[in-house]
């Protein structure tokens, strides 16, 4: 078994680690690569801690209506959450851009902040939002109404309710805090199509820059990205900090799970008022304003249809990938030394602190020779998916993965059952709703994933996010924003089969809340 | 039920894995583009020869870094983009094949475009920089670079980021040696700075600001111009003097096998033909408009200047390739930060 394991480690090590040490260690290699200026990193810095600090709150705000709160606003709410989820930067950023650049709207005040530092906060914020709903949510959704019982018996006032509840969510919000926070920082889709850059740098852009001019210079961005990854080592640490000082087993045999309750008074026109904003400005603007420019022109070609299809494809075996390895990760974690845990949150925080175009060089330079020739294959562009998404799967999958009870699987074996019960009617069934969160998000992150599909995509078969782009330099934007929407929808309808299949499959919270 | 839903699943997972990481076989050519009339070329030349050609479509940018990632193993025969520049650097890096068989039919302005030890031929010619305006706005457009620092287009011109838009590299190379070279030149850059010139990405976000009237004057590559302008009636072109010409050039990758090497010289010798020639115009887009540098060519799009009446120069693609890392530093730094 240790044999295996080991070999395991190795095969990851091989295909996540080492594609990124090799560019990343070009710096040492060449020696002459410099930084000119800080102020990209500081800009970024600035937006990383902005928006992990208003999104954090929010999303734990949020996840806590969504967990115990029920009616027609909660519902709205959790609906347009998972729309927003699905949304690309692209689409979001588009969208907005598409009403603010109508001459009447650009030069009023709105339009000035949407098209400066105010507008890039608002975009990461909505982007980010999700992601901090999603992760707070599993906390919230394994705490046992026994606390609540206990907090009622002992008679404490509702505000200190709350911040017994906020305590024990602190860990999902610093996990939250700290993916806003480096997603933000190695994001260029949203201030690249907000065409701020240049008015505003940010160290993604300093990156691209190096990448776009000729001669390349892979050693120039690859030192860049040093700065990335400490920045994002320091928000990994301290959310592990955090995670170790306040993380509590919540998920566990006796559980039993709060009905959820009507909120009444002030709380339901809070939630509703919640609602309509995130209705309003993260889903029907950007949507409305996309789909006018879809309407116009001619139809799809075959050719830009079937990226659809294919990129689909790759989510789906890109998420298995990495949600499989991010289960094996995190498993082997535990009881082993601090010095393993660190190792692993190392890499794990070096690879989501880089950006796109940086790992794909990284998987070019590993293995185009002719040792290890994947280059040029779709395998190759899946385990690049993987990587990439890896970090995001694992973080997503961990605060779950944290709260189960180890008695579980040990009680399981004196019992006698098999692997295959173990994994798939205990572990798979408590954490199915956070492995499902996580595995449509690697899903809709590959489908439009551009920066990794440009550098690996095989010759004659296009992803979606390169045949958007390509749309877009052909000046087809209604061909680009038919194909976002279109493939939007599709992933809108993946996610509502696998939650019928959810449903289908009686994960014990739903049928807690069912008998409810 | 979980674990039939498992298996279903399971099922699904590998048959999309035997479908689409099944290897294709190999063969034909692939052909890395950042023209838009790439694809359409490639589909006739299969049409006509039975070779398959594997097209990968990007912006000159990322195309040229996917080249310079894969170093001496090239998964590419032949490239096809906007700028000798850009070929003669990676010449520089010794990832190009030499003595290309230059085109037949050559005009003269076609000829001055070959290298000189064949590592890129020339399939066309753009110009680097040209204006484009809102006469209702802007009654009278600048005619010479230098008009651009006059008071009254203080504010109104934008122009692209050459660190993120590749084919502006050579506008800005076309400025600095019309201002007297590199460095003599950054003083007309930082002047026009100072008048308010304003930065964009790439050429759709400087001609959406011409639209939404946030600019007047758009400073463009002339294919994005003479396209834009014909599906905006009403918007009028400005060939400055001298105009710099941005040609696109097509690479073959070094090392190539000889059957390789003969059915990629087939590829270059059939787009310059001039059914071919009319189908690149027709299906390119933007890129669709360019002045045809062989004899037997049809005429460039309507609305495009016969390029006799135009003062061109040529820079010399080694020297301002050379170049360009420096001065796009330099511009980051001084122009493009606010």
């Amino acid at each position: 078994m240790r044999l295996w394991r080991g070999l395991a480690l190795l095969l990851l090590a091989l295909l996540f680690i080492y594609p990124l040490a090799r560019l990343l260690l070009l710096p040492l290699a060449v020696g002459s690569a410099s930084v000119e200026s800080f102020r990209p990193f500081l800009n970024s810095a600035a937006f990383a801690l902005l928006t992990g600090c208003i999104v954090a709150p929010l999303g734990a705000l949020a996840a806590q209506a969504l967990e115990t709160k029920a009616g027609g606003a909660v519902r709205a709410l959790g609906l347009g959450l998972w729309l927003l989820f699905f949304t690309p930067g692209y689409v979001l950023t588009t969208g907005w851009l598409v009403i603010f650049t109508h001459p009447l709207l650009r030069d009023s005040l709105p339009g000035q902040l949407f098209l400066g530092p105010a507008g890039l906060v608002f975009l990461y914020v909505l982007k980010a939002l999700p992601f901090a709903v999603f992760v707070a949510r599993t906390t919230f959704a394994g705490a046992s109404i026994s606390l609540r019982e206990a907090a009622l018996v002992l008679r404490l006032p509702a505000l200190r309710r709350l911040g017994l509840t906020m305590r024990l969510v602190l860990p999902a919000m610093a996990a939250a805090f700290a993916i806003a926070a480096i997603e933000t920082m190695q994001e260029f889709g949203i201030p690249a199509t907000l065409g701020v850059t240049t008015k505003i740098p940010i160290l993604t852009y300093a990156i691209y820059q190096r990448l776009n001019t000729t001669p390349t210079d892979f050693a120039g961005a690859a030192l860049l990205c040093w700065w990335l990854i400490l920045s994002a080592g320091l928000l990994a640490a301290l959310q592990i900090i955090i995670q170790r000082r306040f993380h509590a087993a919540l998920v566990h045999g006796k559980a039993r799970r709060a009905p959820p309750v009507h909120p009444g008074g002030a709380a339901r026109v809070v939630l509703s008022l919640a609602a309509a904003l995130l209705w309003g400005v993260g889903i029907a603007g950007p949507f409305l304003a996309l789909l006018s420019v879809a309407m116009q022109g001619t139809a799809l070609d075959a050719e830009a249809l079937s990226a659809i299809p294919r990129s689909l494809g790759y989510g789906v075996l890109a998420a298995t990938l990495a949600l499989g390895a991010a289960a094996f990760v995190l498993k082997l974690q535990r009881g082993r030394s601090a010095w393993f845990t660190m190792a692993v949150q190392g890499a794990l925080t070096a690879n989501m602190a880089v950006p796109g175009l940086v790992l794909g060089a990284g998987y070019v330079v590993a293995f185009n020779n002719d040792v290890l020739p994947l280059y040029g294959t779709a395998l190759l562009l899946v385990i690049a998916y993987a990587a990439g998404a890896l970090p995001v799967a694992a973080r997503l999958l961990g605060g779950a993965m944290a709260q189960l009870d180890t008695k579980l699987d040990e009680a399981a074996r004196i019992f006698g059952l098999n692997l295959q019960t173990r994994l798939i009617d205990i572990e798979g069934a408590l954490l199915i709703r956070p492995a499902l969160y996580a595995w449509l998000l690697v899903v809709g992150a590959v489908m439009f994933e551009l920066p990794v599909s440009e550098l690996l995509y095989v010759p004659g078969q296009m992803p979606l996010g390169v045949a958007i782009v390509s749309a877009d330099m052909m000046a087809n934007y209604d061909q680009a924003a038919r194909l976002a929407l279109l493939a939007m929808g599709v992933l809108a309808g993946l996610a509502a089969i696998l939650n019928l299949a959810l449903h289908l499959a009686h994960a014990p919270s739903l049928r807690v809340r069912g008998r409810a | 039920m979980r674990k039939l839903i498992a298996s279903v699943f399971a099922v699904i997972v590998v048959v999309v894995a035997a479908l689409l990481l099944w290897p294709a076989p190999q063969g034909g050519l692939v052909l890395y583009t950042g023209l838009d009339y790439g694809p359409a070329v490639a589909a006739a030349f299969t049409k006509e020869t039975g070779i398959k050609v594997s097209v990968v479509r990007l912006s000159t940018g990322s195309l040229l870094a996917r080249i310079v990632a894969q170093g001496s193993h090239p998964d590419w025969d032949i490239g096809w983009f906007d700028g000798a520049t850009a070929a003669a650097a990676l010449d520089q890096d010794h990832l190009l094949a030499h003595g290309l068989p230059a085109p037949a039919g050559l005009t003269p302005v076609g000829q001055g475009l070959l290298s000189a030890n064949g590592a890129y031929i020339p399939t066309g010619l753009t110009l680097a920089g040209v204006f484009i305006s809102d006469p209702t706005r802007l009654p009278t457009a600048p005619s010479v670079w230098n008009d651009l620092l006059s008071p009254a287009y203080k504010n109104l011109a934008g122009m692209n980021d050459p660190s993120i838009s590749g084919p502006t590299y050579p506008m800005l190379a076309g400025m600095l040696d019309n201002a007297g070279g590199w460095p003599q030149g950054q003083a007309f850059l930082l002047a026009l700075k100072a008048n308010g010139v304003h930065m964009f990405d790439k050429n759709d976000a400087t001609l959406a600001a011409l639209q939404s009237q946030a600019i007047s004057l758009a400073i463009v590559q002339s294919s994005a111009a003479f396209f834009y302008a014909s599906h905006h009636p009403g918007l009028r072109v400005t060939i400055p003097s001298p105009a710099y010409v941005l040609p696109n050039v097509m690479v073959e990758a070094a090392g190539l096998s000889a059957r390789r090497q003969k059915e990629v010289a087939r590829f270059m010798a059939f787009v310059m033909r001039p059914d071919i020639q009319r189908l690149r115009q027709i299906e390119g887009e933007a890129d669709g408009e360019y002045w045809p540098i062989t004899q037997n060519a049809p005429a460039p799009l309507p609305g495009m200047p016969d390029l006799t009446g135009i003062h061109t120069i040529t820079l010399d693609p080694v020297k301002w390739g050379g170049l360009e890392s420096t001065i796009n530093s330099w511009f980051a730094k001084m122009m493009s930060a606010a």
